[in-house]
């Protein structure tokens, strides 16, 4: 009974010191979680693998208390307490990279819902093959610390140059840092590269190896050189020669090609639609295909471009008569178009190429048809700048990576109408619908003062100019506000405003001279006057809503309204070269008189 | 300041800076009262004032990175400034954001 009972008391003593136990191994376990736990703000959830999400509706807001920075969202509530000692700033696509204000070594990835990903010394950010973002440990010691977000999920706010990219699926660009990696979406492959110590003997200064996202290397780490992958081929170099891996690291076009574009400092030769340019030793090039095999022998062509977003290789080549031609390939190197030949050609952008036929040029559709035939000596868009004198030469601005939009703070971005091609006949330019091919205004100007934009242009003739809408309306003669004739302060002579635009026009101009304005008047864009003639005493500084316009006088601002003006005007000039018709709305044909006589 | 028919809705002496916000559609104008002291403002196109901040503020737009839907209805609130030279004033709180409604993403 006794060695019962103490069996029992002893059972019990010892459960209960079980239960001790495990209560002090959770208490344990507990603290051990608090410290991580009380690094995060309230409102901040850890997760192992970030998911781009908005959150809630309006997003989140920057919030201050004091000195400490966090979130709420847009009706106050706080969503993220006061934490970060400067402002966090908003997030972009779902997701926001922030340094954390305790560690200095890592930083954090937060979404709208709260969720953080923090990313230690010692740790990479990658984006998985679902687009979530995960942290992987850096398994390369002399790497970086963390790799950077993925480019679209940050931009700068600085930077507003803005570039015409082709929108071809195959011109995935991969940002690879310095040097050190690279990612591929989608598969899940990374570059990894590894700086030899002081081997400058080796052809490359680094050598790379191909791994999997979770650091297991596929391949040796033997090669100088490794791209990106294009059409499941990364391109690689070996000891000088030229192959292409696929996405497990097997090597299925071994090393045998010229690495051309690392001599002389060329492009890539990645795959395009299932075609590579390779060179030989003597730099005759052809085109290879996804297994290897040469589609288009090796020569020394004239020319060989790469395969454009439609598909085809652009081929020049020499005919019997000693004159070239040009030519597309289609799909695995076969000549496109029923082997249709053209004098001159341009490789495709948004789905049209620019063809000549002797020395007239046209435009070509996807399918082979002349949607815009040969009819005009040249055909471009507008180069936008903000030297308005400039613009009267016309600049050969068509191609994709020409297309170039420059801005500052002080000139804000104007994007021209891409849909409307200049056109030069006989000396004369018009416009050209560019995915229709119908000819929108007929060349009968002398110049293009600014192209279209917001549906409107300034075209000239002579010493004048005409607003014109997209059926080649005229609208009024008008001269744009001139921002260099009035302190080059930068006013944009269209304003779109809701539905609405309003052109800011000056008054008697004298051409070709930097002598100021006398007045300014406001249209809308069906031409009819809004607000009558100004002098330049009231300086326009902007339009707002319903024409109204922001004006700078001597004594100090002003907002003028369109009735404002017709009663009070002040003494004006006398009626000069800008006549609107407005008035005329009726009036399908603009009928030019001189400027006397008006 | 002018309605449609020209008739002169009120005198805004003192202004100072003046500014349009393309997405939000307010006028932004720093105003010096009588008595020396300044106020911003926030003027919608219908001349009526939206929002009134104490101080010479220097007011912005969000950057162009952020989704549309909350330029639209943020602003950047900069800490008070010198009116003259546009310097930041030190001691002045930090800012913070403000919705066109006037709510106020900032508690000092």
């Amino acid at each position: 009974m006794c060695r019962l009972a103490g069996a029992g008391i002893k059972g019990s003593m010892n459960s209960f010191f079980l239960a001790i136990v495990r209560r002090l191994h959770l208490l344990a376990l507990f603290l051990s979680t608090v410290p991580a736990a009380a690094q995060l703000p309230a409102g901040l959830h850890q997760v192992a693998r970030l998911v781009p999400a908005e959150g809630p509706r309006g997003g989140l807001v920057p919030y201050r208390q004091g000195s400490r920075w966090g979130y709420a969202d847009c009706t106050g509530r706080i969503r993220v307490a006061p934490w970060w000692p400067v402002d966090p700033g908003f997030l972009v696509g779902g997701l926001h990279q922030l340094a954390s204000p305790v560690a200095t070594d890592s930083f954090m990835v937060i979404n709208g819902l709260g969720d953080c990903l923090r990313v230690g010394k010692g740790q990479a950010l990658l984006v998985d093959s679902m687009g979530a973002l995960v942290s992987v440990a850096n398994w390369l010691p002399d790497a970086p610390l963390v790799y950077k977000l993925p480019e679209r999920y940050w931009r700068s706010e600085d930077d507003l140059d803005r570039w015409c990219f082709s929108s071809s699926p195959s011109n995935r660009y991969i940002r690879r840092g310095y040097g050190h990696y690279g990612f591929e979406h989608g598969l899940g492959r990374f570059v990894a590269s590894r700086r030899l110590p002081d081997d400058s003997t080796s052809s490359g200064y680094y050598r790379y190896a191909l791994t999997d996202y979770r650091g297991r290397r596929l391949t040796k780490l033997i090669y100088n050189e490794l791209g990106d992958f294009s059409d499941r081929r990364a391109l690689v170099v070996r000891n000088g020669r030229l192959g292409y891996l696929d996405p497990q690291g097997r090597e299925v076009i071994p090393p045998c090609y010229h690495p051309y574009y690392e001599v002389f400092n060329e492009a890539y030769s990645t795959f395009h639609h299932g075609l590579a340019r390779v060179w030989d030793d003597s730099l005759r090039y052809g085109l290879i295909d996804t297994t290897g095999k040469v589609v288009l022998p090796l020569r020394h062509w004239p020319a060989l471009y790469d395969a454009d977003e439609a598909g085809y290789c652009l081929l020049r080549r020499p005919t019997p008569a000693g004159d070239t031609v040009c030519q597309y390939l289609g799909l695995g190197g076969r000549a496109a178009f029923g082997g249709r030949t053209f004098t001159r050609a341009e490789p495709f952008w948004h789905g049209r190429a620019w063809v000549w036929r002797g020395q007239k040029v046209g435009l070509l559709n996807a399918r082979g048809r002349l949607v815009v035939p040969y009819r005009y000596d040249d055909l471009y868009f507008a180069h936008v700048r903000f030297g308005i004198e400039q613009t009267h030469t016309p600049a050969r601005q068509h191609a994709p990576d020409r297309c170039f939009f420059e801005a500052s703070n002080e000139h804000p971005v104007h994007h021209i109408d891409t849909l409307c091609l200049q056109a030069i006949r006989g000396g004369k330019v018009g416009f050209v619908d560019f995915k229709t091919g119908r000819e929108l205004v007929r060349p009968r100007y002398d110049y293009v003062f600014f192209s279209f934009r917001a549906g409107l242009a300034c075209v000239g003739r002579g010493e004048q100019l005409f607003i014109i809408n997209r059926r080649g309306r005229e609208l009024c003669e008008g001269r744009p506000y001139d921002a260099f004739n009035n302190g080059g302060e930068g006013r944009d002579w269209q304003w779109g405003l809701g539905r609405h635009t309003y052109l800011l026009l000056s008054q008697n101009h004298v051409p070709n001279t930097l002598v100021a304005d006398t007045a300014w008047l406001v249209l809308d864009r069906r031409g009819r006057q809004v607000l009558g003639p100004q002098p330049m005493s009231r300086l326009p500084l902007f339009v707002t809503g319903a024409g109204r316009v922001a004006i700078r006088t001597a004594t100090g601002y002003g907002l003028l309204a369109p009735g404002g003006a017709r009663g009070a005007s002040p003494a004006l000039p006398a009626a000069g070269a800008i006549r609107p018709v407005g008035s005329g709305l009726r009036t399908r044909r603009f009928h030019h008189e001189p400027a006397e006589l008006v | 300041m002018y309605d449609e028919r020209g008739q002169l809705l009120r005198v805004l002496p003192g202004v100072r800076h003046i500014g349009l916000f393309g997405v939000s559609q307010l006028l932004y104008l720093t105003q010096q009262l009588p008595d020396h002291t300044w106020r911003t403002l926030l003027v919608t196109q219908t001349g009526q004032v939206q929002i009134t901040l104490l101080g010479c503020h220097n007011v912005n737009e969000l950057a162009n990175t952020v989704a549309l839907r909350q330029r639209r209805h943020l602003l950047r609130v900069l800490p008070e400034m010198d009116p003259y030279t546009n310097d930041d004033l030190p001691g002045s709180p930090p800012g913070g954001y403000l919705s066109t409604r006037g709510r106020r993403f900032w508690r000092d």
